[in-house]
């Protein structure tokens, strides 16, 4: 079984299958007709989706990939299903060499400051972590500015002008990303704001349904460029796309990205957001929190699956970051059981608007209980 | 600001000069083509997309985002990033980036000081200009990463501009570092020792540039205390006793230099300065109280620039009070 085939399969059950046209298709363009016309018909692409998916693809996928293309809603089903993939895909990976690849910094002579230098030998020496602890007396001149330009990169309504990207297309596609930023361990900044890249490029432009999944790898992969010291490969995303789009096409792609946000990338973030109120809080003398540190560590990442939850779901666009950030820590704190929560007012929020935006975020957390807790063990 | 935002495909500009080159791209100076005063530096990146490429390169996509979002605030002491073109075809990337045009960075500056060396005052400008460049920098999350005097432009006037923002990325929390920054004569020990780093390395660099503008490299051993636990490399193998502090590193320095000196160079990042507090070191304050030297009227003008403005408008600002309420409740339907 060679190594594309189970990508393949992976991709077909995260993701509804790119059509095989694509990749003989010379350039992706961003006109809706362009596309149609090479588009397969829905029943007619799921089959041969399933068709191509090779021996590895069970019967059981087969059924999983049909509901989770049911249930758009619930971007649970796909993780949870990628989580049993994924240590299949893992020792794929280690056997054909793309492990190496993606551990050691990009070749080219660029830019990272030389991520290049051979005195690089142990990977773990190379990415030291900054902790809250570092992040002294700018801390909160920064928060101030950051939800200063809040409204600014706030991709409201983002869907309004694309006649083909739908709701449940983007929450498919994010639910995808979600698995595919934990497999490359990216951080939940790159994420978040690939998702912000994302939907303010589809403000700006009309994006064919085919060439979406384009879009969210293309994201992803300038989110990271920003923010991750050794960027995913080109080639590992457009696997993880079952090679459906060219390199080519993602290089077209990702200039017209740049240059229709106009270098505009630098977007507050959920993740921000999130790591500055945990940060408060530890600060701020809650006496309880500080007594009960690996609580609120835990709260943290339950807060954060929350917070990937609303980014998927089309009906979060409207929240800012901020205020999905503090609803985010209050639910997961209240899930916890603490007899504490964090205290709104760090937000500045009014209180209605806060105590609606977690009751929404509850109703959410309900209907993906399962996700929930699978992705928490990721 | 007459600068547009939009990255345009049309170029007016007219090349006159190479005044350097880069890695990736030559640096031109260059003038409008309707104002022929308006003198420009431009930077062209070309680059082939190859097989090998992953891309647009991430030291562009970060150093045009940092410049469009620190743009906005029109900081005196940061270069100003004039317009962006940028075109795409199959084979090719071409990024056209124009800057305000400085004559001189402060390396060439300091080949042309007398051997007397500078005068206080003059070093005092300079530092104070680009510690509130820095400053600047660090309130917008910005860490500039290779501070060094070539990326230090100094105008005819005596104004300074920091520049090259090649290296420079935005910083938050948890964020993974490369040590792999930084000239190696201004890179702090920190990330040298491969411990996590912040801020507080611009400070570093800063620091050496405090030094060399007195026209001499010095340098002193940390205490084995002050060493990270974990790093690869042992303090012995570096020093065999400790305390030898240098405790008069350069002669043509006054106490209160000296002082700020030691702070720079402060081995542990955390004890180290931020740019914030050096601005308020005697150091500065002193000559600022003595006399309106005409010096300074560069720095007073500094202080009452917009940027300063900003910032206390942005705490102040009714988005974090009143206003607050109605503008969330009016996106609520």
């Amino acid at each position: 079984m060679d190594r594309g085939g189970s990508v393949s399969a992976f991709i077909q059950c995260a993701q509804s299958s790119p059509s095989p046209h694509r990749k003989d298709s010379t350039m992706v363009v961003f006109t809706l007709y362009e596309c149609t016309t090479k588009q397969i018909s829905p029943s007619k692409r799921k089959r041969q989706g399933n068709a191509s998916g090779n021996e590895d693809v069970t019967p059981e996928d087969r059924v999983e990939a049909l509901i989770s293309r049911a249930n758009m809603r619930a971007p649970v089903k796909k993780a949870r299903h990628l989580r049993h993939r994924k240590q299949k895909i893992e020792s794929m990976l280690s056997d054909s060499g793309i492990e190496e690849d993606f551990e050691t910094p990009s070749p080219s002579p660029s830019s990272d400051a030389g991520c290049d230098s051979p005195m690089l030998g142990q990977s773990h020496l190379s990415t030291p972590l900054i902790d809250w602890q570092n992040f002294r007396e700018y801390g909160d001149t920064c928060y101030y500015f950051q939800r200063n330009n809040e409204e600014r990169y706030h991709p409201v309504n983002c869907l309004s002008l694309q006649p083909q990207v739908t709701a449940e297309a983007r929450c498919k596609l994010i639910s995808w990303l979600i698995p595919v930023h934990r497999h490359f361990n990216l951080c939940f900044e790159s994420f978040c704001l690939a998702v912000n890249i994302m939907d303010r490029f589809l403000m700006t432009t009309p994006v064919a349904s085919d060439c979406f999944q384009l879009l969210g790898v293309t994201s992803l992969l300038i989110a990271c460029k920003q923010v991750e010291v050794y960027p995913p490969r080109i080639k590992q995303l457009l696997a993880l796309c079952c090679d459906a789009f060219t390199k080519d096409q993602l290089c077209n792609l990702e200039c017209i990205i740049l240059i229709k946000l106009n270098f505009s990338l630098t977007a507050p973030t959920l993740a921000f957001f999130l790591e500055h109120f945990t940060k408060q809080r530890l600060e701020g003398g809650d006496e309880l929190c500080k007594r009960r540190l690996s609580e609120s560590g835990q709260t943290k990442n339950l807060a954060r699956t929350i917070a990937e939850l609303s980014l998927a779901d089309y009906a979060f666009n409207r929240y800012p970051a901020s205020l999905l950030a503090i609803c985010s820590i209050r639910l997961a704190d209240q899930m916890m059981d603490l007899h504490y929560t964090i205290s709104q007012d760090l937000s500045g929020y009014p209180q209605s608007v806060v105590e609606d935006c977690t009751e929404s975020l509850r109703l959410l957390v309900s209907l993906n209980g399962e996700v929930l807790h699978s992705l928490a063990e990721l | 600001m007459e600068a547009s935002n939009a990255i345009t495909g049309s170029f007016d500009y007219e090349i006159l000069a190479e005044i350097g080159e880069g890695a990736y791209g030559k640096v031109y100076k260059a003038r409008h083509l309707k104002n022929k005063l308006d003198f420009v530096a431009i930077k062209k990146i070309k680059l082939e997309k190859g097989a090998d490429r992953n891309g647009v390169p991430s030291f562009m996509i970060r150093e045009v985002a940092v410049l469009r979002k620190i743009n906005t605030f029109d900081h005196p002491n940061i270069v100003r990033l004039l317009d962006v073109c940028a075109s795409c075809s199959a084979q090719e990337l071409d990024l056209t980036l124009v800057f305000e045009y400085i004559d001189m960075d402060l390396a060439s500056y300091l080949k042309s000081v007398p051997e007397c060396g500078l005068p206080r005052e003059k070093i005092r400008g300079v530092m104070w200009q680009l510690l509130s460049g820095l400053d600047f920098l660090h309130t917008h999350m910005v860490i500039h990463r290779d501070l060094k005097p070539e990326n230090i432009l100094i105008s005819s006037r005596g104004r300074i501009k920091v520049t090259d923002f090649g290296l420079a990325r935005l910083y938050s929390f948890n964020m993974a570092l490369t040590p792999e920054v930084v000239t190696l004569w201004y890179r702090a020990p920190e990330i040298l020792l491969y411990s996590s780093y912040l801020s507080s390395v611009d400070v570093w660099s800063a620091g050496c540039v405090f030094a060399e503008l007195h026209l001499l490299r010095f340098i002193g051993a940390p205490p084995q205390e002050e060493w990270p636990e974990n790093s690869p490399l042992q303090h012995r193998s570096f020093w065999s006793e400790t305390g030898t502090h240098t405790q008069n590193p350069i002669a043509n320095m006054d106490e209160l230099g000296k002082d700020l000196l030691l702070k720079f160079l402060c081995f542990k990042p955390m004890k180290r300065l931020s740019a914030a507090e050096a601005l308020e070191h005697p150091y500065f304050r002193t000559e600022m109280e003595a006399l309106e030297h005409p010096y300074f009227k560069t720095e007073t003008e500094a202080l009452e620039h917009p940027y300063f403005k900003t910032e206390t408008e942005a705490l102040e600002h009714p988005y974090f009070k009143t206003e607050a309420t109605s503008r969330v409740v009016e996106v609520w339907p």
